[in-house]
């Protein structure tokens, strides 16, 4: 088990490095920072100082050491539109994006492995031919426009609940079912299948051969078998669900990363989205190394690889 | 057989049918299967793949698969009717008064699971046994079919042994509530041979232990040798033929039973092979008469017009041939 | 499902009823023509401008079918490739290509489309660069598994004995049998491409106006969601039907090219 760890971890850090390196590539295509940061009537030699001071005129791997130092230090030069260090501002913010991304993520997986058991069970009924529908129609609207159309619903005709801010829980339920309807609709089909492959395999048919109840058979083996596919989809959708996070976040004003991100982009603060893409990224890489963890405490068969 | 009094299991006029593959039809793969087992007596059932050997164990036990039903005939377990019970009725009879194990022991247990834990199920469900008296059981249950350190077996992951071990473990698992009757669907086919020999030993030691009515289906007549009081022959979904073991072996008077026979290989140096010409029929379209009519060497128009029952030709040795008389 | 968003998709520029760029402030914010204050010849309605919302829908489709088809081309064209040697030479390639995988899938997409953004503005470029950054991933792991396995194939074995070029076997023995996969995955990522598409016009970096694109037509309605709920409705609509299309487009074709394949 540990040595399985030490691999994916190692990986996990690997990947982070590359993150960094993807991150400062494409900070570099915008141009050249000097131009941006100098005024308008610089002079040549001007610029070149400029460029010295910010460290422009060393090689470009040398830059990037630099630049990984800065990271490292929690150094990402000052937002330009509030004038304070970016990553201070990010990790402002960061709480609230989490805890939506982490409901939704919470809901979709609860809901979609739920929901699937049941379809499987169920297979052929109603219920089930009407939640697939659903589902793949989840699996195929754009997570803003279900947002827009659940406040359309929900705020404008019903006033039921609020259609932005953070203030209270009834302000957490739209924009979690929004972001996570994509996501409950693919855990829900994946386990279904899953389950349903699950269920006509010959292990199972020895648990009924021994007078195994089906209600033991149901939730204790074949949920856990069938949840493998499942699980390992699982550290994907997370990922997805942060990215999704930040679109919802515009669409119901909610005070999170996405959302200063968004007002980075209009003010060209490249600080702050620099800082919000390293960070959220890194978050990412941790969950899904707790999912490959998960990994190991379900099957043990990769224990012990 | 003993007539005086009901066989413990009795399969009477069975008839099964099966939704085709692709979904294009439907096959009655069970034609009018009948036969009984009492207890401490071993009944083989051998045929070629695909003659419904396989479909009579688990229509027994009620484990058909989705797309299968039975149409027809009863199955009567110790004076009831299996055919009337509910799904939970059954799984309660399952594992403590009758068992089956099947072919493949690595895909038999969830990996997921240690061995212990799986053999527990059955002692938990049926004899609500727990604690320090499951775990004694539990030992003493891998020590009597001879696997070592079973404390530390207990502990481990299907995965982690070899098809032999595991399965001896699921013979154990089987007989674990001590049922009456067992249930054995091909159980060596998978093993390596020296596994084989042990394995139809441990099944022979259980059978005599604990008084089991044995059912073993096999393609192999070596294991019917060994093992069974009694042998059918199956084609088609029919019985051919049925006797004592010495009866089939020595005197086979059905044409396929003969055929099957002949095609063993011989121990002495052989030319060829002996094979049977032809092909098994089309379920979904069996002929009128005999099923076996076109592979047969003696078949005569009365064999192609009318499917002959089972018909004496010894004492409790049955054919279904009409020309079984002439050997 | 798919017939109807091809058609309008083709034949744009022949049948939209108006001139979607036509604005008239004389017609602000009709709504659809089957409400009250309705008009039967702006059947969606109007937006903001007075442009008729079908017509939009229409010309938009253009626009949006061209970047996800470009797009998931391009990221097919891509992501086959890596996929193709990562699987067939394995080792450190593999290893290589994995791990570029595993660095584009830890970066949340909408964070890589405001980063990428950030850095060379909006327009197509832009989002074709997006898609193509996006899926190339999925490709390629999918491509790379296929590979593996064809790789172990009988008729490679004897193609190696045969002393055949890797390049002659790849494109001879191994292409070809991803061809199926190939198609069926396209035919799915271009929907999930025009979801993406709407994600990033919404964001304000896709379509500028006064092009339109069904995304942008969603961001740009987000106002009158209050007032005029057709404006962001529709081509909402428009996004989820075709998307929805395409998924199952591409799932009829995967049963077609499966069974085919197992009856050869």
């Amino acid at each position: 088990m540990l040595t399985y760890f030490l691999r994916r971890a190692a990986r996990a850090v690997l990947t982070l490095i590359g993150i960094s390196i993807v991150v400062f590539v494409i900070a570099r295509l915008s141009g050249d920072p000097s131009l941006q940061l100098a005024p308008e009537d610089a002079t040549p030699a001007e610029l070149a100082q400029i460029r010295a001071e910010l460290g422009l005129d060393k090689p470009i791997p040398v830059q990037y050491l630099v630049f990984v130092e800065r990271v490292a230090h929690g150094e990402f030069g000052n937002s330009i539109r509030y004038q304070q260090p970016a990553l201070p501002l990010v990790l402002s913010v960061l709480p609230a994006t989490l805890q939506l991304g982490l409901s939704a993520f919470v809901l979709s997986t609860v809901a979609g492995v739920l929901l699937g058991v049941v379809t499987a069970l169920k297979r052929g009924s109603w219920m089930d031919s009407a939640t697939r529908g659903l589902a793949v129609i989840g699996q195929a609207a754009p997570s803003f426009w279900i947002g827009m159309m659940l406040i359309l619903l929900f705020s404008v005709q019903l006033h039921w609940l609020p259609s932005s801010g953070r203030l209270g829980l009834e302000h957490m339920m739209l924009p979690t079912l929004a972001l996570a309807l994509n996501s409950v609709a693919v855990v829900l089909r994946l386990t279904r299948a899953s389950m349903l492959e699950t269920l006509s395999s010959d292990y199972v048919r020895f648990l009924r051969a021994k007078g195994v109840p089906r209600r033991l058979i149901v939730w204790k083996h074949a949920l856990r078998n069938s949840s493998i596919p499942v699980v390992a989809v699982l550290g994907v959708q997370l990922g997805h669900l942060i990215g999704g996070a930040v679109i919802v976040e515009t669409v119901f004003n909610w005070p999170g990363v996405g959302r200063l991100m968004v007002e980075a982009l209009n003010a060209r603060d490249f600080a702050v989205i620099q800082a919000g893409a390293l960070l959220v990224s890194f978050f990412t890489v941790g969950a899904n190394l707790s999912v490959d963890l998960l990994f190991g405490v379900i099957d043990p068969r990769i224990r012990y690889e | 057989m003993n007539e005086a009094k009901q066989p413990l299991l009795e399969v009477r006029d069975l008839r099964v049918r099966m939704r085709s593959r692709d979904g294009s039809g439907e096959l009655q793969v069970l034609n009018g299967v009948s036969f009984g087992v009492d207890r401490g007596q071993t009944l083989g059932i051998v045929g070629e793949s695909g003659c419904g050997k396989s479909t009579t164990a688990l229509a027994i036990m009620q484990l058909l698969p989705g797309s299968a039903r039975v149409n027809g005939g009863t199955i009567r377990f110790a004076g009831e009717d299996l055919l009337a019970k509910t799904e939970q009725d059954m799984s309660r009879l399952r594992g403590a008064r009758l068992s089956m194990i099947f072919q493949d022991p690595m895909v038999a247990l969830d990996p997921l699971f240690t061995v212990g834990d799986q053999i527990a199920e059955p002692l938990r469900r049926h004899m609500r046994l727990s604690g320090q008296q499951l775990r004694e059981r539990q030992v003493s249950l891998l020590q009597s079919v001879n696997i070592p350190s079973p404390e530390t077996r207990l502990g481990q992951y299907p995965h982690q042994m070899s098809g032999g071990m595991l399965q001896r473990m699921v013979g154990a698992i089987a007989i674990s509530c001590n049922p009456e009757l067992l249930i054995a669907d091909e159980p060596t086919t998978a093993l390596d041979p020296t596994a084989q020999a042990q394995f139809l030993d441990l099944l022979a030691r259980l059978r005599d232990a604990h008084r089991l009515a044995l059912i073993v289906v096999t393609h192999d007549f070596g294991v019917t040798a060994r093992l069974c009081d009694v042998v059918l022959v199956m084609y088609a979904g029919t019985v051919v033929e049925c006797g004592p073991v010495r009866e089939i072996f020595d005197n086979p008077r059905h044409p396929y039973t003969q055929a099957l026979l002949a095609a063993i290989p011989q121990r002495e140096r052989q030319a060829r092979l002996k094979t049977i010409e032809g092909q098994p029929p089309d379920l979904a379209r069996l002929p009128a008469g005999c099923a076996f009519a076109a592979r047969c060497a003696r078949a005569v128009d009365r064999c192609r017009e009318r499917a002959p029952p089972s018909l004496s030709v010894g004492s409790h040795h049955v054919a279904a041939c009409w020309r079984a008389e002439d050997a | 499902m798919v017939a109807p968003v091809l058609v309008f998709g083709l034949f744009g520029p022949w049948i939209w009823p108006h001139d979607p760029t036509a604005i008239d402030l004389a017609r602000t914010k009709l709504p659809p023509a089957w409400l009250p204050g309705g008009d039967w010849r702006y059947l969606l309605g109007t937006d903001g401008f007075g442009r008729d919302v079908l017509s939009t829908l229409i010309d938009g489709a253009r626009v949006t079918l061209i970047v996800a088809v470009v797009g998931a081309l391009g990221s097919a064209l891509i992501g086959v490739t890596i996929g193709l040697v990562a699987g067939f030479y394995g080792g450190k390639l593999d290893a290589l290509a994995m791990q570029l995988a595993d660095v584009k899938m830890s970066i949340p997409a909408t964070l890589l489309i405001i980063l990428l953004g950030s850095a060379i503005g909006g327009g197509l470029l832009t989002i074709v660069l997006s898609i193509v950054l996006l899926f190339w991933a999925s490709f390629a792991r999918v491509i790379r598994g296929q590979t593996l396995t064809l790789r172990e194939r009988g008729y490679v074995a004897l193609a190696r004995v045969a002393n055949c070029s890797d390049y002659w076997i790849i494109t001879r023995h191994i292409l070809p049998n991803l061809l199926a996969t190939c198609i069926v995955l396209i035919t799915i990522q271009i929907g999930r491409a025009i979801v993406t598409e709407a994600g990033i016009s919404f964001l304000g970096l896709g379509v500028q106006p006064p092009d339109s694109a069904w995304g942008l037509a969603v961001s740009q309605g987000r106002n009158f969601l209050a007032t005029a709920w057709w404006i962001p409705t529709f081509p909402g609509v428009a996004i989820t039907v075709t998307c929805l299309g395409s998924n199952m487009l591409g799932d009829w074709l995967r049963d077609a090219l499966d069974s085919r394949a197992s009856t050869l």
